[in-house]
C-alpha cells in the first residue's frame, strides 16, 4: 500500500484518459511516489502505475487450508475421541462423512480471510483520510479523478504543482490535514 | 407483491401488469421490452455521462416510486402473519402443522428447499457469471444477491422452526458445552447447518465487498445522518487505486469461493433425502438434479423481481432485453437439464426392478392421490419454459413474468411431489397415511413471501440497486471498443 506521506499535491482531472496520461508523465518525470482516486477502477492503471503483486491470494490460501484442517480436526474430536457412536458398527472416523463438513469449513474460512484480508491489506476501515480534506474530492467517488503525488523532498518549488497543470488538471493544491 | 401493488395504480390504456409510473422512461414495455430487441441488443441503451448515470442510480435512495409504501405494508402484513404463526408453532409444538408420521417433513421442509433453491440463482448470476467474465452480471448482480440473501433468512427459518425446540437450535453448532453431548456429523442435520451458515455469511461478504464503492458514492452525494451512515458503512473507501485493484482481486476470490460453495449446499440439501433408504428419495442423481432445479426456480425469482424493479424505478437504459433474452435462455437450458433429470430418475426406477422404487415412479406419484399435483409440476416446469424458444416471447415482459410465476409454482410443487410422496407410500402400506396441510402451514409459506418482499423492499429503500461504479466502469470499456 501507498502511504502518502503529508507534502503532497492533490491534482484532478475530468476523464480517466487524462488521469492516465498524466500518471505515465509524472512518472516520465521521475516522481513514484503516487495515488490515484477514481469512480472506478479505470482499466490500464495497472500498466502505468505497477505495483507489487496483492498478498491476498496467498492469505486466502493459508485461510482454507488452515479452516479445512481445522473442520476435519473438530469432527474427529467431536465424533471420535469425546462422543463415539456406534450406530450399525459404522467406523466412528468416517472420512467420507466428514468431507462434506470440511469442504463448507474450507469455503467459510477461506472466505473470511478474503474479506477481512482484503480490508487490513487496506487498513480499512479507517473513516479519516488526508484526501479527505481536499475540496471537491466528493466527486471521486462521482465522475472525477484524482492524482495525488508526494512532492520531492529535495524539491519543494512549484516545478510539480506546474507539471500536473500542464497535463490538464482541472485544479491542482496541496493536501492538507494530518496523515 | 409488487406486481399487486402495481394493479392499484392502473391506468386506463396501459398494460395492467406494468402501469406507467413517474419515474418510468420508456413506455413501450412490455410489449416488446424494447424496439430493436433480444440479442442484437446492448446492455447500455444510452451513453451518459459518470455523473449523470451516478444521480440516476442513486435516485431510488432518495425517493421511492408510487407504490412503494402500499407494496410494503401489505410486505408488513405478511411479516406479521409469519410471525404470528412462527409464534403460535414455538408455543405450542410442531402438532400445529399438517406433519405426521410418516410424513414427517411436511410443508417445513419443502418451503426450506424451495427457498434456498431460489437463493441459488442471485449467486450464479454474480458469481459464476463474474468468472465466466459475463459483461451482462453488471447490471443485475446486486438484485439477484439481495434476492438470495433474503431467500436464505427464509430458508434458514423452516428447518429451525422444524426442529420443534427452536430454542435449542445452537446445539447444531460444535462447541464443548456442559452436557458433553456433540453433534454427529454422520448426520445431514449438521451438513445442512454447515452448508446454511456457510451459504448465508459468503453471501453477505460478497455481497458487501461488491457493496463497498457504492456506499462510498451514497456518502459523498449526501449530507448530514445520512452521509454519516453511509460514511461508516462505506469504512472510509477513497478510491484509490490499490482499493480498486485489492477489491477486484477480493471479489474475484470470493466468486472462485461461492462458485462451489453454490454448488454444495443445493448437493448437501439433496443429500438430506439420498441418504434415506426412502423409495424416491434413495438416488445418486439427487446431487445434480438438485442444483440444476435450484437455479431453475432462482432464475424464475429473478424474473418476477427484475421486472416490475426495472420499471418502477426507470432502469430501463440498464437492464434491458438483452438481460432477460440471456436469462431467458438460461432457464430454457436448465428446463431441458430438469426434464433429463426427471426422465432419468423414472427410467432407473423401473430398470432397478425395485418393487418399491417402481410404484413410487409409476404409480405413487403419476396416479396416486397427488397426482394432479404431479402433472401440474410436469407442465409448469418442462412446458413452461419451451416458450423461450420464440426470440418474441424472450423480450415479452408479460410472458417473463407469468413464465417466472409458474416455474416458481411448479418448483414448489415438485419439492412438494418429492417430501409428500415417498414418505406418504413408503415400503409398508400398514404405515401409509396422508398429509392435509393445517391453517398454520398456509400461514407460514405465505407469510414468508411477505417477509421476502419486506426485507427486498427496504433494500431498494437503502441500497442502491444497480451497481454504479460497475455500470461506469462497464461503459467505459464499452466506449473503449467502440460498442
Amino acid at each position: 500500500v501507498i502511504t502518502l506521506r503529508r507534502h503532497s499535491v492533490v491534482a484532478e482531472f475530468a476523464s480517466a484518459d487524462a488521469l492516465l496520461e498524466a500518471v505515465r508523465q509524472v512518472r516520465a518525470a521521475g516522481h513514484e511516489r503516487m495515488e490515484t482516486y477514481s469512480p472506478y477502477e479505470v482499466p490500464g492503471l495497472d500498466d502505468a502505475l505497477p505495483r507489487p503483486p496483492s498478498r491476498l491470494p496467498k492469505l486466502v490460501f493459508a485461510g482454507g487450508a488452515l479452516a479445512a484442517l481445522g473442520a476435519y480436526g473438530v469432527q474427529v474430536y467431536a465424533n471420535v475421541i469425546r462422543y463415539p457412536q456406534n450406530a450399525g458398527g459404522r467406523p466412528t472416523h468416517a472420512a467420507a462423512p466428514f468431507v462434506i463438513s470440511t469442504f463448507e469449513g474450507l469455503v467459510l474460512g477461506a472466505a473470511l480471510f478474503a474479506f477481512f484480508g482484503f480490508l487490513v491489506l487496506l487498513g480499512l476501515p479507517r473513516l479519516y483520510r488526508p484526501i479527505f480534506n481536499v475540496d471537491g474530492f466528493d466527486r471521486a467517488s462521482r465522475d472525477r479523478f484524482f492524482l495525488a503525488v508526494e512532492r520531492p523532498r529535495l524539491a519543494p518549488g512549484r516545478a510539480l504543482d506546474e507539471l500536473l497543470e500542464s497535463l490538464g488538471a482541472v485544479d491542482v493544491r496541496p493536501m492538507k490535514g494530518k496523515p | 407483491v409488487s406486481a399487486r401493488t402495481a394493479q392499484a395504480h392502473v391506468n386506463a390504456g396501459t398494460d395492467t401488469v406494468f402501469p406507467d409510473t413517474t419515474v418510468t422512461v420508456s413506455s413501450t414495455f412490455p410489449r416488446a421490452i424494447e424496439a430493436g430487441s433480444a440479442s442484437s441488443g446492448g446492455l447500455l441503451l444510452r451513453v451518459e455521462s459518470d455523473g449523470a448515470l451516478t444521480d440516476r442510480l442513486l435516485a431510488p435512495l432518495r425517493a421511492q416510486p408510487r407504490g412503494w409504501r402500499a407494496a410494503f405494508l401489505v410486505s408488513l402484513a405478511g411479516t406479521l402473519v409469519f410471525v404470528v404463526a412462527a409464534v403460535y408453532t414455538m408455543l405450542t409444538g410442531i402438532g400445529v402443522w399438517g406433519n405426521n408420521v410418516p410424513v414427517a417433513w411436511g410443508f417445513a421442509i419443502v418451503n426450506f428447499v424451495w427457498w434456498i433453491g431460489i437463493g441459488h440463482a442471485g449467486t450464479f448470476l454474480s458469481a459464476f457469471l463474474l468468472l465466466m467474465d459475463q459483461r451482462w452480471r453488471s447490471s443485475i448482480n446486486r438484485v439477484a444477491e439481495a434476492m438470495t440473501l433474503f431467500a436464505l433468512v427464509n430458508a434458514g427459518l423452516f428447518p429451525i422452526l422444524h426442529l420443534g425446540r427452536p430454542w435449542f437450535a445452537y446445539w447444531l453448532i460444535p462447541y464443548p458445552s456442559s452436557l458433553d453431548v456433540w453433534p454427529q456429523f454422520k448426520s445431514t442435520l449438521p451438513w445442512d447447518f454447515a452448508a446454511i451458515t456457510t451459504y448465508v455469511i459468503v453471501s453477505v461478504l460478497f455481497w458487501y465487498a461488491g457493496l463497498l464503492p457504492d456506499l462510498a458514492t451514497a456518502r459523498d452525494a449526501h449530507t448530514g445522518r445520512r452521509r454519516i451512515v453511509y460514511g461508516v458503512l462505506a469504512l472510509g473507501w477513497s478510491g484509490a487505486g490499490e482499493q480498486w485493484r485489492q477489491h477486484r482481486i477480493a471479489l474475484l476470490l470470493l466468486a472462485g469461493l461461492a462458485t462451489p460453495l453454490v454448488i454444495s449446499v443445493h448437493s448437501i440439501v439433496s443429500l438430506d433425502f439420498a441418504i434415506a433408504q426412502l423409495p424416491g428419495w434413495h438416488s445418486t442423481i439427487f446431487p445434480p438434479y438438485f442444483v440444476a432445479g435450484a437455479i431453475y426456480s432462482g432464475l424464475a425469482m429473478v424474473l418476477v423481481i427484475l421486472l416490475p424493479v426495472r420499471r418502477l424505478y426507470g432502469l430501463q437504459t440498464v437492464i434491458t432485453a438483452r438481460h432477460f433474452d440471456n436469462i431467458a435462455k438460461l432457464m430454457l437450458v436448465l428446463g431441458w437439464v430438469l426434464l433429463y433429470c426427471y426422465a432419468l430418475e423414472i427410467f432407473l426406477a423401473w430398470y432397478s426392478g425395485v418393487p418399491f422404487e417402481r410404484y413410487t415412479y409409476l404409480s405413487a406419484r403419476p396416479v396416486g392421490p397427488w397426482a394432479v399435483l404431479f402433472w401440474a409440476m410436469i407442465l409448469l416446469n418442462l412446458a413452461t419454459p419451451q416458450l423461450f424458444w420464440s426470440r418474441r416471447f424472450r423480450s415479452d415482459g408479460r410472458v417473463l413474468f407469468g413464465a417466472g410465476i409458474a416455474i416458481l409454482i411448479g418448483m414448489w410443487l415438485e419439492r412438494f411431489i418429492i417430501v409428500v410422496t415417498s414418505q406418504a407410500r413408503d415400503f409398508l402400506p400398514a404405515s401409509w397415511a396422508g398429509f392435509t396441510p393445517t391453517v398454520v402451514d398456509w400461514a407460514l409459506l405465505g407469510g414468508s413471501i411477505g417477509l421476502f418482499t419486506l426485507l427486498f423492499l427496504l433494500f431498494l429503500r437503502f441500497v442502491p440497486p444497480v451497481p454504479i461504479a460497475e455500470l461506469k466502469h462497464m461503459q467505459r470499456e464499452l466506449l473503449e471498443e467502440g460498442g
